[in-house]
């Protein structure tokens, strides 16, 4: 069932307040973006201009040659005469030697520009790689919301209806707490309110970053709303502890793995993310690259900094 | 001075140029793919012995050549986060690289933190679902690490890994796309508390033996299943010979293990009881591999009773969950088969001619 159709029938089951489906609505379309303005390599353009500049000089060093109609070459004029410097020399100190001592050395300076620029191309894709696979795992996990919250309110309910049923001290007796309580509501709606501001949040942060996070401080109010986010949807499964039949469900206990798996994977690829822009930012810095950087317009990118304990798995148990 | 010919320069050169691409060309034509221990398992923590590296070797070998799944095992003293390294080391490791389709899958256990985890590459992800996983480390790994049998934890989850492997190709959900590139994992997989040494729990040990002799063969097996599916492991049942409940008693079960029973044999037909004397055999269609035959023994109380020890002892499994019989069919038992013929390994065939 689509993310949609959940999220409206938990706002007919008043699990959700018009502004919290509202919120989760608009945050969850926010897909990642599958396409990206990726910067194309510099060989096409270097190309065309190598093979310009050679057509050039091509035609400079055949102008800059006595063009006139072939003959046989009369070796009595063009040897040289003592003192005198003859015509054999010319041609080559014209056109070819511009072609030899400039156009060599040009060209090298191209392709060694061409190699540095296409290699921090490669390096940036990269980057862009490894931070669209942190987007599509924190969509993955934002994914997961509806489902949660309509299989806990589902069991909670019906522990509600069943303990309904049962006067109170033998309920109590029956599962060791009172039934189903204000309390609990209350934290239940507390965490469901927490979920979508932080998801709300989130997918903000998230859509002011272009192709990849450059700004420190961005990145940090994204990690922390994820951080909140995270905390807030383990919350809600701990809820469950409260309820044997929720705890026990074959339901629940996918999702609770399937929230596990999730916070792993975007744990590995926040990992992946910070190697791949160190290595990008440290290729950028070094010389002579960062000539190339700087006159290709690279930028530096920014970091995910992990507060301690911020990849420690959920612990999550098959009891 | 002498100066070679041209032509003597060249001819010997290119002679061994050509025995030697010959030479190549003929070994890769009969070139065979053996991983080798240190290639599949990284005992790093010092859990595992050379013989046990051996036998996991050879398990993982018969997986991969069955299912192209490339497992490989690690076992790290780090003492850290278990998931991150898991990460690492299937990179490090090129996990899915003995694969044609680039399967692969690391188990990595953790002494020091305690923690075992299954990292699960890319290719396998919509097969072994971070669910599934989970439940296998914790319903069937878990309980052998307990009674600190590291390497049966492991052997058992790869028969676990192996069944859903065979339902895998049956319903066409692997990719068989070939990958001639190494692709990391994205972290797929579980991660759970290993419980090494910690104690083993016997399922159902709290719960009263209440499953006792109802009848016929049948019923006794009929029992057998219920208290399985009520996932009732106690040792000490009225179903059980007196040899059965002692070596029930040293046994390590699993929950995965009596629900594979349970939903296993609810799906095996053609039930029939075969009785000679004080034993019965409770046995399925000859074709039906996977739902090998009972061993039963009449007590002198009259009741008959599940002969689990003489089933251990002679009954094997492949690692496609096939029963055969490892040695010759038992003699107290083999009225029941004499309309089967057997194999040199031990698989049953229709047929009268005995083995």
């Amino acid at each position: 069932m689509a993310y949609e159709e959940r999220i409206a029938r938990l706002q007919e089951q008043g699990v959700l307040t018009q502004a919290q489906a509202e919120r989760l609505a608009n945050s969850l379309s926010e897909k990642p973006r599958e396409e990206r303005d990726s910067r194309r390599p510099a060989g096409q353009y270097l190309l065309w201009t190598l093979v310009t500049g050679l057509l050039l000089l091509a035609l400079y060093a055949a102008v800059g040659t006595d063009s006139g109609p072939p003959q046989i070459q009369d070796v009595r004029t063009s040897l040289n005469q003592p003192q005198e410097i003859g015509d054999m020399g010319k041609a080559l100190t014209g056109g070819v030697s511009v072609a030899l001592f400039v156009g060599i050395p040009l060209l090298a300076l191209l392709i060694w520009f061409t190699w540095i620029y296409n290699s921090l191309v490669s390096r940036e894709e990269e980057v862009l790689k490894a931070w669209a696979q942190v987007e599509s795992n924190y969509q993955r996990r934002a994914d997961l919301i509806p489902n949660i919250l309509e299989t806990v309110q589902k069991y909670m309910r019906f522990e509600k209806e069943t303990l309904a049923g049962v006067v109170g001290e033998r309920a109590k007796a029956m599962t060791g707490r009172e039934p189903f309580g204000e309390q609990d509501a209350a934290a239940f709606r507390a965490t469901v309110e927490e979920i979508s501001k932080a998801q709300e949040a989130s997918a903000a942060e998230m859509k002011g970053i272009v192709r990849a996070p450059q700004d420190e401080a961005q990145l940090a109010r994204l990690y922390a709303a994820q951080q909140k986010l995270g905390s807030a949807m383990r919350r809600i499964l701990a809820i469950s502890e409260n309820y044997p039949v929720l705890r026990s469900a074959d339901q629940m206990l996918t999702l609770e793995a399937e929230l596990e798996g999730s916070e792993n994977r975007i744990n590995v690829a926040r990992m992946r993310f910070n190697e791949a822009a160190a290595e990008f930012n440290a290729s950028m810095r070094r010389m002579p690259a960062s000539l190339v950087a700087s006159t290709g317009g690279f930028t530096r990118k920014a970091y995910f900094q992990a507060d301690t304990g911020a990849n420690k798995a959920v612990k999550l148990e098959f009891e | 001075m002498h100066v070679p010919s041209a032509a003597g320069l060249s001819t010997v050169p290119l002679l061994l140029v050509l025995a030697a691409a010959f030479l190549v060309v003929a070994a890769g034509g009969v070139y065979v793919y053996r991983p080798s221990i240190s290639s599949v398992v990284e005992d790093d923590a010092g859990l595992i012995d050379p013989g046990q590296a051996e036998q996991l070797t050879t398990y993982c070998k018969a997986i991969l050549d069955a299912y192209d799944i490339d497992l490989r095992i690690a076992t790290s003293a780090d003492g850290r986060d278990v998931n991150l390294f898991a990460a690492r080391k299937f990179e490090a490791m090129k996990v899915g690289s003995h694969s044609h389709t680039g399967r692969g899958a690391l188990f990595v256990v953790d002494p020091a933190s305690d923690q075992v985890r299954l990292e699960v590459g890319r290719s396998l992800e919509g097969v072994y679902v971070d669910a599934f996983v989970k439940y296998i480390e914790e319903r069937q790994m878990v309980p052998f690490f307990q009674a600190d049998r590291v390497t049966d934890g492991i052997l058992a989850t790869i028969e676990l890994i192996a069944g859903r492997a065979k339902e895998a190709v049956e319903g066409k959900a692997f990719d068989p796309a070939r990958v001639t590139r190494f692709e990391k994992s994205t972290g797929a997989g579980a991660v759970s508390p290993a419980q090494i040494s910690a104690g083993y729990r016997r399922p159902g040990s709290g719960v009263k033996a209440d499953v006792v002799v109802p009848g016929g063969p049948l019923a006794v097996v009929d029992a057998y299943h219920r208290a399985m599916e009520a996932g009732n492991a106690r040792s000490d049942l009225d179903i059980y010979t007196p040899a059965t409940r002692e070596m029930m008693a040293r046994w390590v079960v699993t929950p995965a293990q009596m629900r594979n029973v349970a939903s296993t044999y609810r799906k095996c037909p053609n039930r029939r009881e075969k009785i000679g004397g004080d034993h019965a055999v409770v046995r399925y269609g000859v074709r039906q591999r996977q739902c090998s035959p009972y061993f039963l023994q009449r007590g002198q109380d009259g009741a008959w009773r599940l002969d689990l020890t003489q089933m251990s002892d002679t009954i094997g499994f492949n690692h496609r969950n096939e029963w055969h019989f490892s040695g010759p069919v038992p003699s107290g038992y083999s009225f029941a088969f004499d309309d089967w013929r057997f194999d040199q390994r031990g698989f049953p065939h229709p047929g009268r001619v005995g083995r």
